[in-house]
C-alpha cells in the first residue's frame, strides 16, 4: 500500500460508469483490485464495440486553430449540409449556392455545382444516394442527379421565401419541404411531383420527421409548435405542444416518437409525442443550441450554441456526457453519418469531421482547387492511437504543422517531401520542403535521462 | 574487382527479399498464439486498410526535457540553484549516481550512444577526464547533507567506463567512497563490452566493491558478429560470462533486436547460451535508427527491415524470457534472481540521481541539469560550474508527467498514482485502453499490473497516452 491507497479524491462528484469508487466516511475511496477490474471491464466493452463510456476529447483549441482553420472547403460560409444513408457521402452547400459533395470514409471531394439561386439552406439525399434535392435562399427545390451533377427538375420555383428544412420518408417515397413562412410541401418521389401543400401558422420549421410507416410528418417550429399532419393529405391532425417560447433546434430520436428540442433560453426537453408529455428537461445555461443531432441508435445527442462548444449529452437523462470541443467561432450546422461512427460539423468556410462516440477530430476536408495557384497541399498524418487511427490531414501550403507527424508535401512544383515520426515537415509555398528536427537522439537504449 | 563486388552487393540487396524466411516459421510453435493474440489486439476492426506493418511501425519515445524546451538557468547558475537542494532532502531517503565515461575502443557501427574512440593522446585525455571527474565529485562532495543521505547503486555507463583503466576507476571509486555515504547494500555497477573483460578485471573490481556489470554481448551468432564489428568468438564470451558468475557477479546483458541477419532462431539460441551461463538479467531493445548509426543503417538496408518481422521478434525474444522465469522489473528489463537493476529502476523508488560527467543528467526533485559534451565539459568545469550545460526546474505539469513516465517506465504502473494526478475518469480510460490493447495485464492477484510485450514495444506510445491526458497548455511533451 503506498500514499495513494484510499487516498480521498478531490472531486467527491466525480461519479464513475462502473462503481470501482466507493464512497466511505472521509469521501470517495479507491483500491486497485477495484480499480482494475473496471477497467478490466470497460475494456471487454470497449472491445466489444460497447461503449460503456465516453472521453473527454483530447484536441485542444490551439491544434484545432492551427490545422483546420486553414482547411477551405468552401469560398464562401457553410450554410447546409447532409449525409446519405449509407454514410459514404456527405453534401455542403455555402452561401454562394454552390454545393460540394465528398466522399466517406477518405474525405475526398467528389463534385461540386453552382446552382446560383441564392445561398443554399437545405440539402438531403435520396435512399440509394443517387439523387440530392437542395433548397436555396429564393424558395426553390432542386433535384439533383448525383452521376452527373446535373440539375434533372426544379421541384419548387420562388416559393418567395427560403427552403430551410427538408424530411425524407424512411422508404423514400415522400419528401417533406417547408419554407420560412410555414408553408408545407410533400414531394411524390416516385411520381415526381409536388403532391400535397399546405400553410401553416408557424413560421418556420427547424425539424420534420415521418413516421416509420411514411402516414404521418411531424413537425417541429420555430414558434413552439410540434404538430402532427397526415401523409399524402397534409391534413393537421394533432397540436402536441404549443409552446409560447421559441425552439432552436430539435432532434427526432430514431425508431420511436419522440423529439428533443432546445428552447431559445437554454436547455433541453426531451418529449413523447404518443404521450403527448415531457420525459425530462435539462438545463444549459447561457447557451442558446442552434444545431441538434441525435445519434442513429438514439443513445446521445450533440449539440453546438452560442459558446461555440460542441456538447454530447444523454438521451436518456439530458446529462452532458463531455464538452467535445470549444471554438472562437460559431459551429452552426451538424449531421451524424447514420452508421453512428462520424460527426460532421461546420465553421465558417470548414468543415470537421469527428469521429464517434469517441469525439476526437479526425479530419477537415479541404477543397484543394480554392487554394491559391501554384499551390498545392501538404498531406500530414497524424497518429492517433496505438490501434491503428491515424489522422489525414490535407492541408494548403504554409500551415503550420504538427510535431511528430508524418508529411508528404507537393507546394513546391516536382518536389516531394516524406518526413517520418520523428521530424517535422516544414513546408511552404516559396521554398522546398524539408524534414527538420531530430530523428530520434536517444533510443529505447536508455533510460531518460542518461 | 571492387566494381565485381559493388555488383554482388546490389544483386544481394536486390535477392535479399525473397531469401529471408517468413518470421513466423522461426517462431516456435509454442509462442505462435500468445503473439498473435498480443498482434491481434493492436488491430482496429473499424479500419479499413488495417496495416499491421503500419500499426506496429507507429511509436516514438518522447524527448527529454532540455531536448523541447530551453534551460531555466545556464551552468553556474544551475549550481547555484542546487547548492542546498539536495540538502533540503530527507537524510534517509537514498538516491543513486551515474557516471558517464564517453571512450571506447572502436566506434561501433550500430551504436547511438555518446561515445568516442581516443587515438592521439589516448592517456592525456584518460588522465584528464579522471581528473575532471574527480574535481565534480568533490564538488558535488561539499553538499554536506548529501554526504548523509544513503547511496543505493553506482553505475558507470557508457562508451566503456573500462577504457579508464584500473587505476583510474581505483580513483574515482574512493573519491566517490570518501565523498558520498556508501552502505553494505550500496550496489556498484558498470558496462562493457565483453572484449574488455579479463579475469584480472573481474577480480579487481570485485574487490573495488563492484558486484554488478551489463555485458554488450549483442548477439553470440557469428555471422551478426561479424557485421556488427565485435571480435571475440561467441565461446570466448560465454567463457568470460562464466567467469564473472564463478567470481560472484550479477551479470546482465542486451538482446538488440534488428541487428543485421539476427533473426530466430539464433535469438533464442543465444538467449538460451547465456541462460545456461548465469546471465540474470536481459534488456530487450531495438535497433533505432538515429544520426549516430545512419551509416549503419545505410550499410545493411536496415530501414528496409519490415517493422511487423522484428515487433515479432521482440516478442518471441520476451515471452521465452517470462517461460523461463524471467519478470519484468522494467518495461524492457526481463531479470530474475539477483538482479534488481537497480540504477534504471531509481526512479520506480523516488530516488534522486546524481549525474557525473559529460552529457550526464541528474534531477534533485524537480530540478533537473545536464551536463556539456566532451570538451565543453573539461573546458568549463570549474569552482562556479561542475561542467553542466544547464539546468531547469520542472512545472507541475511537468512534474505529473514525470511520475506518470516513472509508472510506465517501470513496467508496474500503478493506478492509483494516476488517479492522484489525472483524475478517476481519465485514468480509467487510459487503464482500460491498455488493457484492451494488451499493453498492459492485470497480475493474478489483481492488485497490480505489468506491462506485456505490447507495452514494453509501444512503450513511447504509452508515455504519449499519458502526456495527452495532462491538463495544462504549457506541457510540451
Amino acid at each position: 500500500m503506498n500514499d495513494f491507497e484510499n487516498k480521498n479524491l478531490d472531486d467527491e462528484n466525480e461519479i464513475p460508469e462502473i462503481y470501482s469508487l466507493k464512497k466511505g466516511k472521509n469521501g470517495w475511496q479507491i483500491s486497485r483490485r477495484d480499480f482494475l477490474k473496471t477497467a478490466g471491464a470497460a475494456s471487454a466493452l470497449a472491445a466489444a464495440g460497447i461503449g460503456n463510456r465516453s472521453r473527454l476529447i483530447p484536441v485542444s483549441a490551439a491544434e484545432m486553430n492551427d490545422l483546420c482553420k486553414v482547411s477551405k472547403a468552401h469560398n464562401e460560409e457553410i450554410t447546409a449540409i447532409a449525409v446519405n444513408s449509407s454514410s459514404t457521402r456527405f453534401v455542403s452547400g455555402d452561401e454562394s449556392g454552390e454545393i460540394k459533395v465528398w466522399t466517406l470514409p477518405d474525405f475526398g471531394l467528389e463534385n461540386s455545382l453552382m446552382i446560383g439561386n441564392g445561398t443554399i439552406r437545405s440539402c438531403i439525399f435520396n435512399i440509394d444516394s443517387t439523387i440530392l434535392y437542395v433548397g436555396t435562399d429564393l424558395g426553390s427545390v432542386f433535384r439533383i442527379l448525383l452521376e452527373t451533377m446535373e440539375i434533372q427538375e426544379t421541384i419548387l420555383t420562388d416559393t418567395s421565401s427560403p427552403i430551410s428544412c427538408m424530411a425524407i420518408s424512411k422508404n423514400g417515397n415522400m419528401i417533406a419541404l417547408s419554407n420560412d413562412e410555414g408553408k408545407l410541401f410533400l414531394y411524390d418521389n416516385e411520381a415526381g411531383k409536388i403532391i400535397a401543400q399546405l400553410d401553416t401558422t408557424d413560421h418556420s420549421f427547424v425539424k420534420m420527421n415521418f413516421s416509420a410507416d411514411a402516414k404521418t410528418l411531424y413537425t417541429c417550429s420555430f414558434t413552439g409548435n410540434i404538430r402532427t399532419y397526415s401523409v399524402p393529405e397534409l391534413k393537421l391532425l394533432d397540436t402536441s405542444l404549443e409552446l409560447d417560447r421559441t425552439i432552436t433546434a430539435a432532434g427526432f430520436i430514431p425508431g420511436d416518437i419522440h423529439l428533443i428540442y432546445s428552447l431559445h433560453e437554454g436547455g433541453f426537453v426531451f418529449y413523447s409525442l404518443p404521450e403527448d408529455r415531457e420525459i425530462w428537461a435539462a438545463d444549459n445555461p447561457g447557451d442558446t443550441v442552434f444545431a441538434l443531432e441525435s445519434s442513429p441508435d438514439g443513445s446521445l445527442f450533440i449539440t453546438s450554441g452560442t459558446q461555440n462548444t460542441l456538447k454530447m449529452w444523454s438521451t436518456s437523462n439530458g446529462k452532458l456526457i463531455s464538452e467535445i470541443f470549444s471554438f472562437s467561432q460559431k459551429l452552426p450546422l451538424l449531421s451524424i453519418t447514420p452508421d453512428g461512427t462520424l460527426l460532421i460539423s461546420t465553421t465558417g468556410k470548414s468543415i470537421l469531421v469527428w469521429s464517434l462516440p469517441d469525439g476526437k477530430l479526425i479530419q477537415c476536408p479541404v477543397d484543394l482547387s480554392i487554394m491559391p495557384e501554384n499551390e498545392k497541399a501538404i498531406t500530414i498524418e497524424k497518429v492517433d492511437e496505438v490501434t491503428g487511427k491515424t489522422i489525414t490531414f490535407t492541408l494548403p501550403c504554409g500551415s503550420p504543422l504538427p510535431a511528430g507527424a508524418v508529411c508528404v508535401c507537393n507546394c513546391v512544383g516536382g518536389s516531394l517531401c516524406s518526413c517520418d515520426a520523428y521530424t517535422t515537415c516544414s513546408c511552404d509555398s516559396h521554398s522546398t520542403c524539408s524534414c527538420v528536427g531530430h530523428t530520434v537522439t536517444y533510443s529505447y537504449h536508455y533510460w531518460h535521462p542518461n | 574487382m571492387q566494381l565485381c563486388r559493388a555488383y554482388r552487393d546490389v544483386f544481394l540487396s536486390l535477392l535479399a527479399p525473397q531469401l529471408i524466411m517468413n518470421v513466423w516459421d522461426e517462431v516456435p510453435q509454442e509462442y505462435i498464439a500468445i503473439i498473435k493474440d498480443q498482434l491481434g489486439a493492436l488491430e482496429d476492426k473499424t479500419e479499413r486498410h488495417n496495416n499491421l506493418e503500419q500499426i506496429v511501425g507507429r511509436r516514438w519515445m518522447p524527448k527529454p526535457l532540455w531536448a523541447v524546451r530551453n534551460y531555466d538557468h545556464d551552468g553556474i547558475e544551475a549550481w547555484e540553484k542546487l547548492s542546498g537542494i539536495p540538502s533540503s532532502h530527507s537524510r534517509i531517503t537514498p538516491y543513486c549516481i551515474y557516471i558517464h565515461v564517453p571512450f571506447c575502443r572502436a566506434r561501433c557501427g550500430y551504436c547511438d550512444c555518446y561515445a568516442f574512440p581516443l587515438s592521439k593522446n589516448e592517456q592525456r585525455h584518460i588522465q584528464q577526464y579522471t581528473d575532471a571527474l574527480v574535481q565534480e565529485i568533490e564538488m558535488w562532495g561539499s553538499q554536506e547533507l548529501l554526504k548523509e543521505r544513503i547511496i543505493s547503486t553506482v553505475h558507470f555507463g557508457g562508451g566503456t567506463p573500462l577504457m579508464l583503466g584500473i587505476s583510474n576507476l581505483d580513483r574515482i571509486v574512493n573519491a566517490l567512497k570518501h565523498n558520498f555515504c556508501f552502505s553494505s547494500k550500496t550496489e556498484l555497477a558498470f558496462e562493457t563490452t565483453s572484449s574488455m573483460l579479463t579475469e584480472e578485471i573481474l577480480a579487481s573490481f570485485n574487490q573495488l566493491g563492484f558486484s554488478r556489470i551489463h555485458i554488450g554481448v549483442q548477439s553470440l551468432q557469428e555471422d551478426v558478429r561479424k557485421k556488427i564489428g565485435r571480435r571475440e568468438s561467441p565461446k570466448t564470451v560465454l567463457e568470460k560470462i562464466r567467469c564473472a558468475v564463478r567470481f560472484g557477479w550479477i551479470v546482465s546483458t542486451d538482446v538488440i533486436i534488428g541487428l543485421p541477419g539476427y533473426r530466430n532462431p539464433g535469438i533464442l539460441d543465444d538467449l538460451d547460451s547465456l541462460m545456461e551461463n548465469g546471465v540474470e538479467g536481459f534488456s530487450i531493445y531495438e535497433l533505432v535508427q538515429s544520426p549516430r548509426n545512419r551509416l549503419f543503417f545505410d550499410q545493411f538496408h536496415l530501414t528496409q527491415q519490415p517493422i511487423l518481422d522484428k515487433f515479432i521478434m521482440f516478442q518471441t525474444a520476451f515471452q521465452h524470457l517470462l517461460k523461463h522465469g524471467f519478470e519484468n522489473c522494467l518495461y524492457n528489463h526481463l531479470s530474475k534472481h539477483r538482479d534488481k537493476n537497480l540504477y534504471f529502476t531509481s526512479p520506480s523508488r523516488h530516488e534522486d540521481l546524481l549525474g557525473i560527467g559529460t552529457i550526464a543528467d541528474g534531477y534533485f526533485g524537480n530540478f533537473q541539469y545536464r551536463h556539456s559534451t566532451y570538451l565543453a565539459y573539461l573546458k568549463s568545469i570549474s569552482e562556479k560550474n561542475p561542467g553542466f550545460e544547464g539546468g531547469l526546474v520542472r512545472s507541475a505539469a511537468e512534474d505529473v508527467y514525470r511520475q506518470l513516465e516513472v509508472e510506465i517506465r517501470s513496467g508496474k504502473p500503478d493506478p492509483l498514482v494516476f488517479v492522484a494526478n489525472i483524475g478517476y475518469e481519465k485514468s480509467m480510460d487510459l487503464f482500460a485502453k491498455w488493457i484492451r490493447l494488451k499493453m498492459i495485464c492485470v497480475d493474478p492477484s489483481g492488485d497490480s499490473c505489468t506491462l506485456t510485450p505490447n507495452g514494453a514495444w509501444f512503450i513511447g506510445k504509452l508515455l504519449s497516452d499519458a502526456a495527452e491526458n495532462i491538463d495544462t497548455t504549457t506541457f510540451i511533451y
